[in-house]
């Protein structure tokens, strides 16, 4: 094999494609001429660098009725919080319009049995009706008595416990 | 009108992750992938929905790698783009961001080495390089000879690792 045929056959090993028939004649001549080997070398170095960038994610198209959406495998990540299950499960709006129609029903429904219950239950007492429970004397007095025993410098306890006595009688 | 319209759906359902890929490895960026991939379809609308091409793969590969480099050249005018993988966004594979930093600048080498091949080329070389197709699939789908085929393989494999073998090979 001459070079001209050995370049005419590079793209088919280059692209995989050459043939059994043709392989041992071609890679005889690449392991004998230089200038070819290299120039071999140096495409399938290329195609490598080529080959290295990571393949893109794959997206997909999804019908919804008449309309065709790409379905976006980075969105889609964001379904995975339940509200975005949500929104994937109810995907039409006249679904959607009917559930926020029930869910508002239900939540006023909920907030009138709540007033209901509230009404019929017994009235509480008024706070102004209620009696404020007078200290009675006697415990006062006793109060006044032990104050005064505990600190008997503190004239003005022994005033008031003298005046309530007075009082008293 | 009815059917034109049935048979651009079937068409944006079967070829949108292709073309969003194809978009993807020129660009880096989600987001620009998504713009090209919805520019490329109204386009098909526009152009093919009455009468489709006959190889709608290979029309939409070219139409797709052609949009991508213009969206290339004109929003990073001489500037590298930002990689979504210094985001964070595309392949949370715990790499260090020197690794990002790295794939970011080879995706921007790529993109402007993909940029100076022509349209037959550029296609060719994803064909083969990305898609995995045999020469004679491209050669169908591009509706050229098998060997012209090659041959535009060759160029475009030497014409990219003229640009990217000093940094990367």
């Amino acid at each position: 094999m001459n070079c001209d045929t050995f370049a005419t056959l590079m793209a088919d090993a280059l692209g995989q494609e050459l043939s059994p028939g043709d392989k041992p004649a071609f890679d005889n001549h690449l392991a004998s001429c230089e200038a070819c080997r290299r120039l071999y070398e140096a495409h399938r170095g290329t195609l490598d660098v080529l080959r290295s960038l990571p393949e893109p994610e794959r997206i997909g198209v999804e019908r919804i009725g008449e309309r065709l959406i790409l379905h976006d495998p980075r969105a889609s990540s964001r379904h995975k919080t339940p509200y975005g299950r949500l929104r994937r499960w109810l995907p039409s709006g006249a679904v959607r319009y009917a559930a926020s129609l029930l869910f508002a029903f239900t939540a006023g429904y909920a907030l009138h049995i709540g007033v209901m219950m509230q009404d019929a239950a017994p009235p509480a007492a008024p706070i102004d009706t209620v009696a404020k429970a007078e200290p009675d004397r006697e415990t006062v007095q006793a109060a006044l008595v032990t104050a005064h025993r505990r600190n008997p410098k503190r004239t003005n306890l022994a005033k008031a416990m003298a005046a309530l006595t007075r009082s008293g009688g | 009108m009815e059917s034109a319209n049935r048979a651009s759906a079937a068409c944006f359902e079967t070829h949108a992750a292709d073309v969003y890929s194809w978009a993807y490895r020129v660009l880096g960026r989600h987001h620009d992938a998504l713009d090209v991939v919805q520019d490329v379809f109204v386009r098909w609308v526009k152009q093919c929905g009455d009468t489709p091409p006959t190889q709608p793969r290979g029309w939409l590969r070219r139409v797709t790698l052609n949009r991508a480099i213009d969206l290339c050249r004109r929003r990073h005018p001489g500037v590298a783009a930002p990689d979504d993988a210094l985001d964070g966004l595309a392949y949370a594979d715990g790499g260090s961001q020197d690794a990002a930093v790295d794939r970011s600048d080879l995706r921007n080498d790529i993109s402007s080495a993909l940029d100076k091949l022509t349209d037959v080329q550029r296609g060719v070389l994803v064909a083969k390089v990305y898609d995995e197709l045999s020469f004679s699939q491209i050669a169908s789908e591009l509706g050229l000879a098998v060997t012209t085929v090659k041959t535009h393989y060759v160029r475009a494999v030497a014409a990219v690792g003229d640009r990217l073998r000093p940094r990367w090979a």
